[in-house]
């Protein structure tokens, strides 16, 4: 059921507007400009367009010019300057007072579309009404952006009709439009801004593989390396972005302007204008989910991906590399491109998708992903060649090499290294993990304790099974990955291997919280005013901070100074004969904690 | 906010509310050379925590009333006391999947479990920990 309310141009206080305006407000679907007559509205609700084009009559109307007459380069220059000017008025005196905003004509559009916010500069809370004028600036910003738009096309398309000299004049007025254009454009929120010129749809190519390593221990400190093996499975992804607008100014913002309507229209229009075929992915999705041979996943944020139905551990490719002889053959970007090499063969659902894409003329972005996993990562990673070069592109996180916020770029690979101690629960040994899964092939390879102590030995000895055993292992890493990409999508809506479980675990008790609660969040509980995260200490201790906080700061040091830590005692000392106890609470604080309740 | 007081008047007024709040004081203290366990820490450095008769240190509510209860003499020197949010307010229930056990309303976890996939238990244990620890 569609919920959505829609922002309908009624003007219920007709004194902010003058009275010619409104007389001319009847007429403005026929007073549409010629150009935008020319448009494709397929998959447009007309509604929304309609009331988003009478406003722009109504921006032209305010600043003098007619929204049907056809504009020279210098009216168009004109245009914008006398809105920008009427929009900035307030600026004349060289400070905002409340007259100059009230006498402002294009804020007052937004004051009659409103009348809840009739009296809004008059307020001082104007920190619950900010978001409300930055989006409605942005709406008005949208209407000139489309204006340009419009005619940026339709003189290209006279420039491709006309004599060489005129054509070169044209050129140099479209430059001029160009940086015009920029200038509006830098002047839009962050959000709207990325969603006018955002691709929405993406081709991923993605690579999974798991490595490990053998070594013998030469003496308590070094090891030799002996061989690397990878287990490697690929599958193409493609991405339809949602178009869905961020309309967050800062960090927690989840309130929808009243004008968020129109801005979606606006941002619609101009990426049509764009060229950038809205329509056509909706035809894509349609034909795509006819295909039986792809799974549809829907993400947290709306995306739709489409991808092969399951991962075949039968299609997992396996490769052994002996290295005694020249260990300096285990580097990391060696790595990397020996995968990339065992995955070299096109994945067949990628040419599916091309096929698909080429029939609607649509043309994707290219992303290729690499995830290198393997069990405690420090081992393996320390044992790269090359490691004193690219060890500052790692982050450590519980005592395990892996990339955090930051990707590895190579070539045109993204590479992001993953830990599978970190992916299973209470970290898990690597057998462990192999028997979770007792219907495929994958408990490792039983070895006695002599065999493990001495691998060189055991690789001279028995070399089949010393490849089983070591193979084993990279597989393992490699499909217990895959389990976890899949559950991260099941619990928390995200198709990416996470970096530990209890990451997967916050996302999916953020997604709970932020879409059961009327959509806000109550994930990360904010002081009153709704400016200062509580978690944010850093934030907290600053001028700022402690002004915007409320009372938080004055709180918040008897709590930190509160906390000591667990108390650990051991109640005789010295030397002990016979029997002792060690008694240990697991999770005593978890525990604890799970009997509070909230504060008042 | 608590301001100067001392302990006794502290302790009558809130009592055993003391324990359904957050609290968190400044106090200065001394107990009775008999108590052979004290219960209020004292940071001594960087890396050092000990729990002297006589001292300085902050400490919360519960800590606060044990160390009462030992007859402990306190003088408080700030503080803040919130009380616990009345019970009408229900936790948000969530559900791991439809067969899964969940949280009831009072946030203890029932212990029943459905063994069906050994790892997705697994993951399902861990956000268990993990919800419990970041509610």
């Amino acid at each position: 059921m569609k919920t959505k309310t829609k922002t309908k141009l009624k003007f219920t206080s007709v004194n902010y507007i003058p009275e010619h305006v409104l007389s001319a407000y009847g007429l403005q679907i026929k007073m549409l400009h010629p150009l935008i007559k020319l448009l494709d509205f397929r998959g447009f609700d007309l509604e929304e367009v309609s009331t988003f084009l009478n406003l722009r009559s109504l921006v032209f109307l305010v600043c003098g010019v007619n929204p049907s007459s056809f504009l020279t380069f210098t009216e168009i220059e004109d245009f914008l300057l006398a809105v920008q000017k009427e929009f900035y008025l307030f600026h004349i005196d060289g400070y905002v007072n409340q007259r100059n905003m009230e006498l402002n004509k294009i804020f007052n559009i937004f004051r009659s579309l409103y009348p809840q916010y009739k009296d809004i500069f008059r307020s001082y809370e104007i920190k619950n009404v900010d978001c409300e004028l930055e989006h409605f600036h942005n709406l008005i910003i949208l209407v000139l952006l489309l204006e340009l738009e419009l005619y940026q096309k339709h003189y290209t398309e006279v420039k491709g009709r006309v004599d060489y000299c005129d054509r070169s004049e044209i050129k140099e007025k479209l430059d001029l439009m160009q940086i015009k254009k920029s200038e509006l454009i830098k002047s839009l929120s962050g959000g709207i801004r990325v969603s006018i010129s955002r691709n929405r749809l993406i081709l991923q190519d993605r690579i999974y593989a798991g490595f490990d390593t053998e070594y013998t221990n030469i003496d308590d400190q070094k090891n030799r390396i002996l061989c690397y093996t990878t287990a490697s499975t690929s599958e193409s992804i493609l991405r339809i972005r949602s178009n869905k607008i961020d309309f967050s100014l800062r960090e927690g913002d989840v309130k929808l302007p009243k004008t968020a309507d129109l801005i979606t229209t606006g941002v619609k229009l101009i990426r049509l204008l764009r060229g950038k075929k809205d329509f056509e992915l909706g035809v894509l999705k349609e034909l795509l989910d006819r295909e039986s041979t792809f799974d549809r996943l829907t993400l947290f944020n709306q995306d739709i991906i489409y991808k092969q139905k399951t991962f075949d551990i039968s299609k997992i490719h396996t490769s052994f590399h002996d290295i005694r002889t020249d260990p300096t053959q285990f580097s990391f970007y060696g790595l990397i491109d020996e995968v990339l090499q065992n995955q070299s063969d096109s994945n067949p659902s990628t040419q599916k998708f091309r096929d698909f894409t080429r029939k609607l003329n649509l043309k994707p972005v290219f992303r290729s992903e690499c995830f290198l996993i393997a069990h405690f990562t420090t081992a393996d990673v320390s044992l790269f060649s090359d490691f004193n070069e690219i060890k500052d592109k790692f982050s450590i996180l519980n005592k395990s090499f892996l990339t955090l916020d930051r990707n590895i770029s190579y070539k045109k690979w993204k590479v992001y290294l993953r830990d599978s101690s970190l992916l299973s629960p209470g970290g898990m040994s690597l057998k462990a993990i192999g028997n979770l899964y007792p219907t495929l092939p994958l408990s490792k390879v039983d070895l006695d304790q002599n065999q493990i102590k001495n691998m060189d030995l055991f690789f001279d000895s028995n070399k089949p099974l010393f490849m089983d055993y070591a193979i084993q292992d990279a597989k393992i890493v490699l499909w217990h990955s895959l389990q976890v990409l899949n559950s991260h999508y099941q619990l928390s809506k995200k198709y990416t291997i996470p970096v530990t479980l209890s990451s997967l675990a916050s996302s999916f008790l953020s997604l709970k919280l932020i879409v059961s609660e009327d959509k806000e969040s109550c994930y990360h509980p904010k002081t009153k005013n709704g400016l200062i995260s509580m978690k944010d200490l850093a934030k907290l201790n600053t001028p700022i901070g402690i002004e915007l906080s409320g009372d938080l700061h004055e709180y918040i040091d008897y709590f930190l100074g509160s906390y000591h830590g667990g108390r650990n005692e051991s109640y005789i000392y010295g030397m002990i004969e016979g029997r002792f106890h060690d008694y240990d609470l697991p999770g005593a604080y978890p525990t604890a904690m799970s009997m509070l309740d909230y504060p008042d | 906010m608590i301001g100067r007081t001392t302990g006794e008047d502290f302790y009558h007024l809130y009592q055993r509310n003391l324990i359904k709040s957050y609290t968190g004081l400044k106090i200065k203290f001394r107990f009775p050379g008999s108590v052979q366990y004290p219960n209020l820490p004292v940071r001594l450095d960087f890396s050092s925590v000990i729990f002297p008769l006589e001292g300085e240190t902050f400490c919360t509510g519960v800590e606060f009333y044990l160390a009462m209860q030992l007859k402990c003499q306190i003088e408080i020197l700030g503080g803040v006391f919130i009380p616990f949010k009345e019970r009408t307010i229900k936790t948000p229930k969530i559900s791991i999947d439809e067969n899964e056990a969940s949280f009831s309303e009072n946030k203890t976890m029932e212990k029943e479990i459905f063994v069906r996939d050994p790892f997705f238990e697994g993951v399902k244990n861990e956000i268990k920990r993990t919800l419990i620890s970041e509610i």
